[in-house]
């Protein structure tokens, strides 16, 4: 069974019904098969090493420095040994197109933070074009099924300490199907929407890190979470958060305060608006947090000096997404703000994509370890694809000879009770939506681009008390199609993640990657990762893992520093 | 504002339920729905994942033509109520969902899913057509489908002949057979010359004129039937 229909699921799937087609899988997503998802909406595109002089080797160190050093060095290996292989599948078993030379050569462009052009793409809108030939292809395989609008609510346990299925919710009807499976795959995509501003796809909940969580597998690295400085800044708008591309910056951007300064002098004078994009998100925080934001809380980018024509030809797309909401971007400057893009934090695996807990399997962005403190642009669609299809192989494999594994009834009927209640509960108390914002406020305000102790251990008694009241939250109206209730489910599945990275942010005292500590601003000569297991609070255990130096060492002369990363 | 909203569940009658709602700046179709399910009627259902215009799954029919929620601006639309319904040619879930299953279900029945041709099949090269190749050029200005449906909604063909494939799947049938490294091209082809499908097609662009990916499956319905002709002809590709 595959939890989620991202890159990771889609191509565990395939891989699955290839490897053994005489296998039953089952893909559950919680939206439409191949729509839901941040798959989708990748724009910049897919690192392979494709030609020299780039070189795999090249491609792990971008990687790991990219990633502070703390990277699981040996899921970089698979990562970048995989990668070329898997978009040669992608093209040739699936037929997607990416974008060549003239003479037919696959066409790689310069991403920040890498050596080398790598980055494969199809115009500014590769997912789709990934995601729309998957999809197509898990359709004409009879061994898969689909379950549309479903939406997995807990793991299920077979007894014995192992995953033997999950509780699934039928989103459309409101009814529950206890789905026994031999062997069972995380793949639905992490997702930092507990923040107040996201880029992400709003469908996502960090379902995954919690159900992991509550089965006990351990998760690791919950503090990094990595923030674009440009989303589009669309007050009353779900648009607010939206990217505009990093290019813009590349070309010539200005980015300025609501006073018209140009903010950036002061915080990298030499780079100004090139700097890093940690440096840049973080900048743009603290204008805003220091009250010298634009009207709607952000700054201005202003590329109209570059002139109109050219903005026009370089930046379609985000001209047309500027200009339905009434903006010209190539002619006056447009409000944008930091935006909670992804998290590279998740369950610990291994390279087989197993966790620590028997039957249960993790890819893509709910796995943790292979971006460390920080992405590469280029690298997640990357990672999910590549350690999707593996972790199809490896549980076509593992399922062989084992016996479908029974469920204990007990606990499907106190989980089915435990998610009934909040239905035609009398409304009172602080509402769903009011605890959500609430939850979204305080990590953007203390677990967003600057923390400090003060402010993530105020967010941990936050965090906690929406936690106690989120459960008791009424949820009007029955159990088919109701999003109120849905959203009552993906609220504590947030706070569940949201309470992990304050957490582990309290524990890191440094900054390293996308994780700044205003009171610990410089990075430690420790490398480690920040280790939780624990099915509820009171059982938690929280410990620093060192970081493995399997294959490269941090050379000397190169500090690990944040560096450059595209979308 | 005035928003008047189509409003269904299995075992009721349709009806036109009316909501007022503060317009405010900025918001779009998506976002009013959005508040008033978060604050006056928690029961309204409705699609919606990206919310940035990627995942095609808010199509609805709004003041009568199809468009995706998550882009239309309250203010472009015209003054007075607005009027929003699911779309129209799929099965009716909830509210303003629709089951999306048919779009689907013609796809697969004109066969319009990639297969590796032998060269691809061999597995170990990547093709070579050329971004600027006609090939390529031609594929690009109609592969960009997010699947929305709303040309689907939008073809009268669609409505009056439950046979007929749809917009949205011709113009997937059409990318493939201008891809040279697929490998079925005859099988599609004898597909699209079955009764119902290419010849059904009055060329009224309903579906072109809804297209939020500005994709035109007219178009690519022509180009079949072009290719139609030269190869009953003995002169057409095949
Ligand atoms: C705007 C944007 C742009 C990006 N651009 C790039 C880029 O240019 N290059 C790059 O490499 N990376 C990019 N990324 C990152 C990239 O999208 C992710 O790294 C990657 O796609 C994650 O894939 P996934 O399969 O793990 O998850 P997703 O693709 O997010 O899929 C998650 C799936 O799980 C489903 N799901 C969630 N919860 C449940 C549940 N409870 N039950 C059932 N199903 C569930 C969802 O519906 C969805 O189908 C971008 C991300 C965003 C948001
Ligand atoms: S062709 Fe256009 S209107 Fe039709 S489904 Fe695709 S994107 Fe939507």
């Amino acid at each position: 069974m595959i939890l989620g229909a991202g890159g990771a699921g889609l191509c565990a799937a395939l891989h699955a019904a290839d490897r053994s087609p005489h296998l039953s899988v089952t893909v559950v997503v919680k939206g439409l098969l191949g729509r839901a998802g941040c798959t989708r909406m990748v724009q910049g595109g897919y690192n392979a090493v494709l030609a020299s002089p780039d070189s795999l080797d090249a491609h792990l160190l971008d990687t790991v420095a990219g990633g502070g050093w703390i990277n699981d060095q040996e899921l970089v290996w698979s990562l970048v040994t995989h990668a070329p292989g898997r978009l040669l599948e992608l093209e040739a078993r699936y037929g997607c197109f990416f974008d060549r030379h003239p003479d037919g050569r696959i066409h790689q462009k310069p991403f920040a933070g890498q050596t080398h052009d790598r980055t494969v793409h199809k115009g500014d809108l590769t997912g789709i074009e990934i995601m729309n030939r998957l999809t197509e292809q898990v359709w004409i395989r009879p061994s898969l099924r689909a379950l549309e609008e479903h939406r997995a609510v807990e793991l299920l346990s077979d007894g014995a300490g192992r995953v033997g299925g999950a509780l699934v919710l039928d989103i459309r009807r409101g009814t529950f199907t206890a789905v026994r499976s031999r062997a069972t795959l995380l793949a639905m995509g992490g997702g930092p929407t507990m923040y107040r501003v996201i880029a992400c796809s709003a469908d996502k909940a960090a379902d995954g890190i919690a159900l992991a969580l509550r089965a006990g597998a351990p998760v690791k690295d919950m503090e990094m979470v990595q923030f674009h400085p440009t989303g589009l800044v669309v007050p009353n708008s779900l648009m607010t958060g939206a990217l505009l591309e990093e290019g813009l910056r590349g070309a010539g951007g200005r980015l300025l305060n609501g006073k018209g300064e140009r903010f950036m002098s002061r915080y990298d004078p030499e780079r100004m608006e090139r700097s890093t994009r940690d440096l840049v998100a973080r900048a743009c925080f603290t204008e805003v947090q220091e009250g010298l934001g634009s009207p709607h809380g952000g700054v201005w980018i202003d590329v109209s000096h570059l002139g109109a024509k050219l903005v026009e030809t370089n930046f379609r797309g985000m001209v047309k997404r500027c200009r339905d909401f009434g903006r010209d971007l190539a002619r006056e400057p447009v409000e944008v703000g930091p935006t909670a893009h992804f998290m590279m934090g998740g369950v610990v695996i291994d390279p087989s994509c197993r966790t620590a807990v028997e039957g249960l399997f993790a890819a893509g962005e709910d796995a943790g370890g292979v971006h460390g403190a920080n992405r590469l642009g280029g690298n997640g669609v990357a990672d999910s694809t590549v350690f999707g299809g593996i972790a199809g192989d490896v549980m076509a494999e593992w399922v062989m000879g084992r016996a479908l594994p029974r469920l204990s009834t007990h606990a499907v009927e106190a989980a089915e009770a435990r998610i009934l209640e909040p239905l035609g509960r009398a409304e009172g108390g602080e509402g769903l939506y009011a605890l959500q914002q609430r939850l979204r406020d305080v990590m953007w305000e203390q677990v967003g681009l600057v923390r400090q102790a003060s402010g993530l251990m105020a967010a941990l008694r936050e965090i906690e008390d929406i936690g106690q009241r989120a459960p008791r939250a009424a949820v009007p109206g029955g159990t088919a199609y109701n999003l109120a209730w849905q959203d009552w489910l993906n609220l504590q599945n947030q706070v569940a993640a949201a309470w992990l990275i304050a957490r582990s942010a309290l524990e890191r005292q440094e900054s390293r990657g996308s994780h700044f500590r205003r009171d610990h601003a410089n990075t430690g000569a420790e490398l480690y990762s920040i280790h939780v297991v624990g099915g509820d609070s009171a059982g938690l255990r929280i410990w620093k893992e060192p970081t493995r130096l399997t294959r490269l060492a941090p050379e000397a002369a190169r500090q690990p520093t944040c560096v450059e990363v595209g979308d | 504002m005035v928003l008047r909203v189509f409003r269904w569940s299995p075992g009721s009658r349709e009806r036109l339920q009316k909501y007022w709602v503060k317009a405010r700046h900025g918001m779009t179709v998506l976002d009013a729905l959005v508040e008033l399910q978060r604050n006056s009627d928690a029961t309204l259902a409705f699609r919606y994942a990206c919310r940035v215009g990627m995942c095609g799954s808010c199509a609805m029919v709004v003041n009568g033509r199809e468009r995706w929620a998550c882009r239309t601006l309250l203010s472009n639309l015209a003054r007075g109520p607005v009027t929003v319904r699911p779309l129209y040619q799929f099965p009716l879930i909830r509210d303003l969902v629709v089951d999306m299953a048919p779009m689907k279900n013609k796809m697969l029945e004109m066969k319009a899913v990639f297969v590796p041709g032998r060269r691809a099949m061999a597995g170990d090269e990547f093709a070579q057509i050329g971004s600027r190749s006609r090939e390529r050029r031609a594929i690009d200005a109609a592969i960009e489908c997010i699947g929305c449906g709303m040309c689907v909604s939008a073809c009268t063909m669609v409505g009056h002949d439950p046979r007929f494939p749809g917009p949205a799947a011709l113009t997937r049938v059409f990318t493939l057979q201008r891809d040279s490294r697929d490998g079925a091209h005859a099988g599609r082809s004898l597909a699209v010359l079955a009764e119902d499908v290419l010849t059904r097609c009055h060329g009224q662009a309903n579906c072109t004129a809804v297209c939020p990916m500005e994709i035109s499956p007219t178009d690519s319905i022509l180009a079949l039937r072009r290719r139609a002709v030269l190869r009953l002809l003995g002169i057409g590709p095949r």
